[in-house]
């Protein structure tokens, strides 16, 4: 019976020194094809610019717009309480408690959306969630409140609540109900509407 | 004494049949084995039938219903009542599958099934606050080498021989 | 490669079935080991039947080790694995806690289960009162809030934590663990048999 148990401890001992002495193994699975084409196939992580513009105009402080452009660029416009975040940062360690956490609703944007799909598929390879993609980027943004057509007779009473909704956030934005002349795609420095960036310190609390 | 260890498996085998079961769970399913997730769904879920109103105003079962699926699609609801199967099984191949209530000969049956219900206060509400239970939170968190795992087991364990000798009636 | 639900081997449906063939394996071992009689697994603490702790380590071992050699043939991505996530204040506290249950009920939640199939109404109660914990918990939850979610330390490893290789972590473990099997039989048969 002693004997037995000897026995076994040993080998238990001998497999734990050859654990011991194996190279640590860094499996790197950098893209997991099944996983990663079901999110991408996935359209929740798009948000739509209205429901952007709605987190904006009720100041909503659990929607937390992430500005993934340059900072340059983020100085020259960027939308009302947006963090900046540059793409070429995103993984540092200082953003991580505002990317990793389950709380507050991220909505990533760039011009377009290259650079914030991007940012989210390098957020959901980390495993992080509540991260979304502003659907189109800024220039869809500025596209659709800053030139929106008033709807034909003809339409249904959704466009009509739609449009009632996008000239509301253009008067929010501009302070006109006038549809500005300009057919320019960049918005222009006169917009800046800059609320105070106090969220970056909400979100430390948790 | 003899006929008494005949009778339960070999604690060492059974310990490596249990770390093999873990492994496999952690293979297929990437978590390990738990059981208090598993009353604690039923709980939010049985609230949630009986007292909607209820569970609409309580914060606690807000982020429950709003983060979990439904306890039959809940995975831990299925371990568990998997392990109801396989102690049945295993009790009935055994032959011991009896009614009863087992109890030190110094107290009475009364006094046991109020003890236990006691402890499973305890546990039910320690589990909870510690984000799992002995299996969930320790074996399986020792398994993932996790430091809250470690922390949680030696707790248990550390409280346990600290109040064994105010409670040495219950037992011996 | 595994854990296949991570790498959409196995789909939600598919893990749910998993989950419940592991849980009846898990109860199978548990009662096979002697983890429905509310008795043996007490005399951990008084020393008259350690079958806990060698069942509990030589599992915890096992499984450890075991997940160190599939990483090591590429069967299994660690970094895959779920860590608890740990909350220093929260997980301290619950451990006293649910020891006091342990050392008071004598069962824990899963050997309870367990327990309660196999025709234990003690163990019929335990369960009962697993439910009113939770309930009392849920009840009282906005009160000590902050409490559970304090200090938050993530998914952290022990390892990690120490700053040393996995496998050289195991191999203590497994010295650690057949030292105290070791000690632990020594007191087993030091200690007065207690009949059950």
């Amino acid at each position: 019976m002693r004997k037995k148990y000897i026995i076994v401890s040993v080998i238990a001992i001998s497999l734990g020194i050859i654990l011991a002495i194996l190279p640590a193994k860094k499996i790197r699975t950098e893209v997991r094809p099944n996983q990663m084409l079901m999110e991408l196939l996935d359209e929740t992580r798009y948000m739509s610019v209205d429901k952007v513009a709605e987190y904006i105009v009720e100041q909503n402080r659990f929607g937390l717009l992430i500005d993934v452009r340059t900072p340059e660029e983020y100085a020259e416009w960027s939308l009302p309480g947006a963090f900046n975040i540059p793409f070429d940062s995103i993984l540092s360690p200082n953003y991580e408690y505002i990317l990793n956490q389950d709380i507050y609703t991220n909505i990533l944007f760039s011009n377009g959306t290259t650079y914030s799909s991007q940012a989210w598929m390098l957020l959901k390879r980390k495993g992080y969630t509540n991260n979304y993609i502003m659907k189109g980027g800024l220039n869809n943004f500025i596209t659709t409140f800053l030139t929106t057509q008033y709807p034909l007779e003809s339409e249904s009473n959704e466009t009509f609540d739609l449009y009632q909704f996008r000239n509301g956030v253009r008067q929010y934005f501009t302070g006109s109900g006038e549809i500005p002349a300009s057919n320019e795609q960049e918005p222009k420095n006169e917009i800046i509407i800059k609320k105070n960036k106090k969220k970056e310190d909400d979100v430390g609390g948790c | 004494m003899i006929e008494k260890s005949k009778k339960y498996m070999n604690p060492y085998l059974a310990g490596v049949i249990m770390g093999l079961i873990i492994i496999g769970s952690f293979y297929l399913t990437r978590e390990g084995v738990g059981a208090s997730g598993a009353f604690k769904s039923v709980v939010v879920s049985g609230v949630k039938a009986i007292a909607p109103g209820h569970a609409e105003s309580s914060t606690f079962y807000q982020n429950y219903i709003k983060s979990h699926a439904h306890p039959l699609q809940s995975r831990l609801v299925l371990l568990v009542l998997g392990i109801l199967v396989g102690g049945f099984i295993s009790g009935s191949i055994m032959g011991r599958l009896k009614f009863k209530i087992e109890h030190s000969p110094k107290i009475s049956s009364k006094t046991r099934i109020i003890v236990a219900i006691i402890g499973g206060v305890l546990f039910g509400f320690g589990a909870s606050l510690a984000r799992g239970c002995t299996s969930g939170a320790a074996l399986t968190g020792m398994v993932s080498l996790s430091v809250a795992g470690f922390v949680t087991m030696i707790f248990i364990f550390g409280t346990g021989y600290v109040m064994a000798y105010f409670f040495r009636k219950l037992w011996l | 490669m595994g854990p296949l639900t991570e790498f959409g081997i196995l789909n939600h449906e598919g893990g749910i079935l998993a989950a419940f063939i592991i849980g009846i394996a898990f109860g199978f071992i548990l009662e096979q080991a002697g983890f429905s009689s509310s008795r043996k697994m007490a005399g951990v603490f008084y020393g008259y039947d350690f079958v806990v702790l060698k069942v509990f380590f030589t599992a915890a071992v096992t499984g450890a080790a075991g997940l160190l050699f599939l990483n090591y043939f590429e069967l299994i991505d660690l970094s895959q694995i779920y860590v608890n996530r740990f909350f220093p204040p929260a997980a301290i506290a619950g451990g006293v806690i649910m020891g006091l249950g342990f050392i008071i009920g004598g069962f824990c939640p899963g050997t309870s289960v367990c327990a309660a199939a196999i025709g234990k109404i003690d163990a019929m109660a335990f369960v009962g009162g697993i439910i009113i914990g939770i309930i009392i918990f849920a009840e009282t939850f906005p009160l000590f809030k902050n409490f559970f979610n304090m200090n938050p330390k993530g998914n952290i490893k022990l390892t990690e934590l120490l700053g040393i290789k996995d496998g050289i972590f195991v191999l203590f473990f497994i010295i650690i663990a057949i030292v105290v099997f070791f000690v632990s039989s020594k007191i087993e048969k030091k200690v007065k048999k207690v009949e059950y």
